[in-house]
């Protein structure tokens, strides 16, 4: 079962995305912050981490700079948000998140079809690479 | 030196030549009036002795007469004091005819001199003159003579002063003029250019703040004068305006975000109980929940619109451009809107006429453009008709035309589609659903491209609307 951190402060979207991905048999943990989710990522490996650029608390980038993607290379960071400037985009893209949602314009089944490509796309990549 | 001390200056160099001019010609008038004093005493003098002379000829006259007045009795006593003598009395008698000769020769030589000087008889005077009555005539007409040309010359010597002073004046008053003029002149070009720098100046900076430039900020080297003031001003204002302008911009990030977080969260749960919990529902649950979703749609794009239209407000919108397909992104936009265009009942014909290459855009702008003209189409055309697309590219550009089958547009209408809050007003098409703002943007977002979007219409056949992207970065007109 894949693993998936959720980093959104906004409950009812959290709540929303979090049945979604569990409906569709995925583990989902929470975070509100980026102090949380930095914990969490601490003790479990996540495959896949859905991160909103602008938290209320804490701002994702400062989740990025401090998680360090190159120490974890089994997780792939999306980034969900319905709010970014090109800089912070471009600034989340350099420090190594692969791709991004704008929430208003996706629905949660299209969220669970974007986790579910990127994992195969992981799971593809980790194959070729065992060959 | 402020334009309030130039101008001051300027005002004091003038008076200050006013009062130059002023007293020069105060001094050369007491000249004058010198001069005129001299002639006056020097026709005073001509008249004294004209007087002088004529009292004189009057005083001989009078004094002869009276003589000759005198000596007649005298004469007459003389006669009876002879006829009176005995005639022994002879020496006596001898003396006293002497003495009457002599009576007689004054006699006759008082009328004679009287007449010699006398201005009437002058002329007249062929009677008998001694050369002593003549020489003493002469004299004194001489003496008259010589002293009136003597006061006639100090007269036309003063006259020639007088003209040479006034000649000396009139240049003296034409150079200073001409010197007023110049410095005036020399004052009003300094000035004038000075102010006329200054608003250039001014100018430039308030023509970059109503284009948007906030940032801009006015240097003017004088900082003390009335510009340098104002400069300041404008400079604080600018500042003002461009703290404003962030707060606003601040706000309407912030309001669009807090509206669109909540209207994302509807739709995540409609979505939500349509995608995964909505076996049992019935037919009529499930079309309300279809109304529901649709609504929160139109919800989401107008405050998309009004935030994209914000970021072009305040200069925040820009273009991320990358080498792109453009029929990409035609195919995913339609592939989109296809659920609406089919319950329409109407179809989308794509054509390519030539091979398209990768440009450089910014795909999910473009994307905007492409939704807003394929929307439009669909909107403002009616049941079971043909929207065309149709691409193609030259040299210079890509192009992407879109065609309905409407009812086409008027002029009026054409000629003010792309502005704000611009709503179709045909009758028998469907109300305008959006904020009136997808084509202004489009229109924004082709102009960001240096491209052109432009539209033809023919009234009962339908519009074209037709984007073109430039494949180098050059403006197309």
């Amino acid at each position: 079962m894949a693993k998936i951190l959720l980093v959104e402060d906004y409950l009812s979207l959290q709540q929303i995305y979090r049945e979604t991905l569990e409906l569709e048999g995925y583990s989902v943990s929470t975070a509100v912050n980026a102090e949380e989710a930095l914990e969490l990522a601490k003790n479990t490996t996540f495959d896949i981490i859905l991160l909103d650029l602008l938290l209320q608390q804490s701002l994702g980038l400062t989740f990025l700079e401090a998680f360090d993607v190159k120490k974890h290379p089994k997780t792939q960071i999306i980034i969900i948000s319905n709010m970014f400037t090109n800089a912070a985009l471009n600034k989340a893209l350099e420090l190594g998140a692969k791709h991004y949602l704008m929430k208003s314009e996706i629905t949660p089944k299209e969220l669970a079809a974007a986790v579910r490509e990127t994992l195969a796309e992981m799971s593809k990549k980790n194959r070729q690479d065992e060959v | 030196m402020s334009i309030k001390a130039k101008l001051l200056l300027s005002a004091l160099s003038e008076m200050l030549l006013i009062v130059i001019f002023s007293s020069f010609l105060v001094i050369s008038s007491s000249q004058i009036s010198n001069i005129t004093a001299n002639q006056t005493k020097a026709s005073n003098i001509v008249q004294s002795i004209s007087d002088a002379h004529f009292l004189t000829f009057e005083g001989l006259l009078y004094h002869s007469q009276l003589y000759i007045d005198q000596l007649q009795p005298e004469n007459n006593n003389l006669d009876a004091l002879i006829a009176s003598y005995p005639a022994s009395s002879t020496d006596e008698k001898a003396i006293l005819r002497d003495i009457r000769e002599q009576q007689n020769s004054l006699e006759l030589i008082f009328p004679k001199l009287y007449a010699s000087y006398s201005p009437q008889q002058t002329n007249q005077g062929d009677t008998a003159e001694t050369p002593s009555e003549t020489t003493l005539a002469d004299q004194l007409i001489s003496t008259q003579q010589t002293e009136i040309s003597e006061a006639l010359k100090l007269t036309n010597l003063k006259n020639h002063e007088e003209l040479t002073l006034r000649q000396r004046t009139s240049s003296l008053a034409v150079m200073i003029i001409v010197l007023m003029f110049c410095i005036t002149a020399i004052n009003f070009i300094f000035v004038f250019a000075s102010i006329s720098r200054a608003l250039r100046i001014l100018q430039k900076g308030a023509h970059a703040i109503v284009r948007g430039k906030l940032d801009y900020r006015i240097k003017y080297k004088r900082a003390n004068d009335e510009f340098g003031v104002l400069a300041a001003t404008f400079n604080h204002m600018a500042a003002s305006v461009e703290q404003l302008d962030t707060v606003k911009s601040e706000f309407v990030l912030l309001v669009s975000h807090q509206l669109r977080t909540p209207a994302t969260a509807v739709k995540g749960f409609i979505a939500l109980i349509r995608d995964h919990y909505s076996d049992n529902l019935s037919d009529k649950q499930r079309e309300l929940i279809a109304g529901a979703y649709e609504e929160n749609e139109r919800q989401i794009k107008l405050i998309n619109e009004i935030l994209v239209v914000a970021q072009f407000e305040t200069g925040e919108m820009t273009v991320n451009k990358r080498p792109y397909d453009l029929l990409r992104v035609v195919k995913s936009v339609v592939a989109e809107q296809q659920m609406m265009i089919e319950s329409r009942g109407q179809q989308v014909n794509i054509v390519e006429s030539t091979v398209l290459p990768e440009i450089a855009i910014d795909p999910d702008k473009i994307r905007i453009v492409i939704e807003n003209l394929v929307h439009n189409a669909s909107k403002f055309s009616p049941q079971d008709t043909q929207i065309g697309i149709r691409l193609r590219a030259t040299n210079e550009l890509v192009q992407v035309e879109v065609s309905d089958q409407g009812q086409g547009l008027g002029h009026t209408e054409m000629q003010r589609l792309f502005k704000k809050f611009s709503h179709s007003s045909n009758p028998g098409t469907l109300r305008a659903e959006g904020a009136g703002l997808g084509l202004y943007l489009a229109k924004r977002i082709v102009d960001l491209h240096h491209g052109k979007l432009s539209v033809s219409s023919v009234i009962g056949e339908g519009t074209t609307f037709t984007v073109q992207l430039p494949r180098n970065n050059h403006k197309i007109k």
